[in-house]
């Protein structure tokens, strides 16, 4: 073995330990540390009586938005206010009737289903109550 | 295919003519060649700044809100947060010294002289912006000491004569330091200083490029054959690459040793803390302006010294114009380059004799230790307290005082005799009555109306410490009380007055896989220790004084034997920690295991390398390298 070629190993080796020792601490340094925050399981919207059919409320799930309807036959629906295509927030439109995303015209009926436009799959639908105070209760369905 | 990407590369960015340069770069080797690597050095640890200084960007939120808690954070919480904090600070001190000897070493040998003019005035300038980052990056974590040198630094640029006040009014962004002072100290550190120097640092490793290392009369002089070489292309770079690798090692070691502290948040009303001093690279300068004379002839003592640090500064940067350049040496020069050295090392150590590390405040709390008993208790709170607490008037660096004695008493006298495991200091040669005398300050001082409910919350007292048992005698608690410790902490066993399990907001180390309870509260596997043990942890699980507990258990109290239980508890968590039971719950094992590991691993592999190396050079090939004939020895082999 030529004194060049345990150089050179030398030298990569070297090279490595470098690059181990600080691309390691940076990687760890940049993964944000886990937030504290407990997770939100059931969220209390409002008072039943304050939702007619034909409006919504929109709420805030955990981190994410939430979207309360009250469809005209008096059901209501919850889901995560987030477009199952590029995740912008949906609204509900009273006068057509539907959950429309604005950012790339994607429409869902009022159950969630994706009707039309780029949506591949419907909301992400969350479970419904009502409590003994007459409080809407939405979680995780 | 490496040949391949080498045309590439060799059509668009002709290598080849780069390669030719560096490979004919010498480095002269004389006695004083040594000097030389500083400059290297500098440039290493100003990457380094650059780098750390990234990353401590993807966190840090200047503000006068989140300045502080946004570097609390990075270091209490962000993985490897504590030691890039630490690295930027070491490494910060370290490039101003590295620059200050650069610096030195090329005046001394001439190295400004003609036609290096520009590398020495860019130099120069490099140096005033290093200074400038020192100074503005001081700020940027908006604790104590940071805000009141950062106030005394542009106190001392506002009395400079006629530019000062205009000059200390833009960086303060107005006429006090405030939440304006960060943002633009921020975009100083972050942006403009660091933006100068890589402009000013092209143009002097152009320059140096240009015209050579300089050398030495002493060497110039030598006939040609005598004037020893070495190759930049690879000798000097391979010396420059194991300093480097030494540097890291050293700024990690350090880093990691050492970590860099952060201070209460600062308080812009709060008094000055005692033994503050500027960064030791304005000590000299913090020093001379505390021994001039009030009025020197027609200038006040500041603004003449002021005055005179920017003639001195100036002569200095235009040295290779006044200097007379017929001579050899010039004696002129050096008698003013020595004069500068002895005046700054003189100063900054006479600066540190005076007021080292922290010798103010002991000196001054000494002084009280020994007159303690002549003095009241307001005497006492005022230089004893005053510095972190109020009586109603809020939190400072501790909480608010006021009300504080309507807590247990002998809880609160065991705290403040002995008050190891929180921030709070000893205070030097205090005795009971001393306490007492501070209690009883605290109690007048506070509100006169807690008079009229003290009564009832007498009362309450009174129960509690009734409650409070003989727990202090040294015995060892049985396993049984340490298990029902254990329930009681859990919620397994509901407390007997109703009060929710500490599980509820606490989280223990106890076992392998650690009770993970709530995050509300602290982590208690410290708390045993943290709170005074034994004696420490009854008064305070008796009356739970904090401000989130208080209201909770007050009307909810712990049971006597729910005490013991707690205490046996946490003293058998402490206990089976001393022992090794349970892993050591430091928050950087994995870490700093890692960095170890690294450090020794480079530290190993450099010695190997150094050997073999150097090895090349025995025999034959040693008079081509170190020879001045080696035009046709580029590659060693």
């Amino acid at each position: 073995m030529s004194r060049r070629s345990i150089l050179k190993a030398l030298a990569a080796l070297l090279s490595a330990f470098w690059t181990v020792i600080i691309v390691f601490p940076i990687f760890r340094y940049l993964q944000r540390p886990k937030d504290d925050a407990p997770q939100i399981s059931e969220v209390e919207v409002g008072p039943e009586s304050d939702i007619l059919p034909g409006s919504s409320k929109t709420f805030k799930y955990g981190k994410k938005p939430g979207l309360l309807i009250r469809d005209d036959k008096g059901e209501l629906h919850a889901f995560e206010a987030v477009c199952s295509h590029l995740a912008c927030t949906v609204q509900h439109r009273p006068k057509k009737g539907d959950i429309y995303c604005a950012c790339h015209s994607g429409v869902y009926d009022l159950a969630g289903g994706n009707v039309s436009g780029p949506p591949p799959k419907p909301l992400t639908p969350l479970k419904v109550a009502v409590n003994e105070n007459g409080l809407v209760v939405v979680s995780k369905a | 295919m490496w040949s391949h990407i080498d045309n590439w590369l060799e059509e668009r960015f002709k290598i080849s003519i780069i390669k030719k340069v560096l490979g004919k770069k010498e480095v002269p080797q004389h006695s004083q060649s040594h000097w030389y690597y500083f400059g290297g050095v500098a440039l290493f640890l100003f990457i380094v700044q650059i780098v750390t200084g990234l990353l401590l960007l993807v966190y840090y939120q200047p503000g006068i809100e989140s300045s502080h808690p946004s570097v609390q954070y990075i270091m209490d919480k962000v993985e490897f947060g504590w030691l890039i904090r630490s690295i930027h600070s070491w490494a910060a001190n370290l490039m101003v010294l590295v620059v200050f000897v650069h610096m030195f070493s090329a005046f001394f040998m001439k190295a400004y002289r003609a036609p290096r003019e520009i590398t020495w005035l860019t130099g120069f300038a490099i140096f005033i912006c290093t200074l400038g980052l020192g100074f503005s990056g001081y700020l940027l974590p908006w604790d104590e000491i940071s805000f009141f040198a950062t106030k005394v630094g542009l106190e001392i640029t506002g009395a400079a004569p006629i530019v000062g006040p205009f000059m200390a009014d833009m960086l303060r962004g107005g006429e006090s330091i405030t939440g304006a002072t960060i943002s633009r100290f921020f975009e100083l550190h972050v942006i403009l200083l660091p933006a100068a120097i890589i402009g000013l640092l092209t143009l002097h490793l152009i320059m140096v490029q240009v015209h050579g290392m300089s050398k030495p009369y002493s060497y110039a002089n030598r006939p040609k054959k005598q004037q020893k070489t070495i190759s930049f292309f690879d000798e000097f770079l391979f010396h420059d690459i194991i300093l480097w690798t030494m540097m890291m090692g050293v700024v990690i070691f350090i880093a990691y040793a050492f970590p860099w502290g952060l201070g209460p948040e600062a308080d812009t009303f709060a008094p000055a803390p005692e033994g503050i001093k500027p960064e030791w690279y304005f000590m000299f300068m913090f020093q001379i302006l505390k021994f001039l004379p009030a009025h020197i002839g027609p200038f006040e003592g500041e603004i003449f010294g002021i005055l005179m640090f920017g003639v001195g500064a100036l002569l200095w940067a235009l040295v290779p114009f006044w200097e007379p350049i017929n001579k050899t040496t010039s004696k002129l020069a050096t008698a003013f380059g020595i004069f500068a050295v002895i005046l700054i090392v003189s100063m900054t150590t006479w600066g540190y004799i005076e007021s080292p590390e922290g010798s103010l405040v002991e000196g001054e709390l000494g002084a009280t230790g020994v007159s303690v008993a002549k003095q009241d208790g307001s005497a006492l709170f005022k230089q004893n307290c005053s510095a972190c607490h109020t009586i109603g008037g809020g939190a400072l660096a501790g909480p608010d005082l006021k009300g504080v004695t309507d807590k247990d008493q002998e809880w609160l006298t065991q705290f403040i005799l002995d008050p190891s495991g929180s921030a709070m200091p000893v205070i030097p040669g205090v005795d009971k009555q001393n306490v007492q005398a501070i209690l009883d300050y605290i109690e007048i001082e506070s509100d006169p109306e807690k008079a009229a409910a003290a009564a009832e919350e007498e009362k309450l007292a009174a129960t509690q410490s009734t409650k409070a048992l003989a727990v202090l005698e040294v015995k060892p608690f049985s396993d049984e009380e340490i298990e029902n410790g254990r329930k009681l902490f859990t919620g397994v066993r509901p407390l007997a007055n109703g009060g929710p399990s500490c599980m509820t907001c606490h989280s223990i180390r106890q076992t392998e896989e650690a009770i993970s309870g709530g995050h509300l509260g602290n982590d208690l596997t410290h708390v045993y220790k943290k709170l005074g043990e034994r004696k420490g942890l009854e008064g305070w699980l008796a009356s739970l004084p904090n401000a989130t507990m208080q209201p909770i258990y007050q009307a909810q109290s712990l049971e006597a034997v729910e005490i013991t239980a707690l205490i046996a508890f946490f003293e058998d968590t402490t206990r089976r920690i001393e022992a090794g039971e349970l892993p050591k719950p430091t928050g950087l094992p994995e870490s700093a295991k890692f960095i170890l590991f690294g450090l020794g691993g480079m530290a190993l592999v450099l010695v190997f390398l150094a050997m073999v190396y150097h090895g090349r050079l025995r025999g034959v090939r040693k008079p081509l390298v170190y020879g001045n004939n080696h035009e046709s020895d580029e590659g060693e082999q």
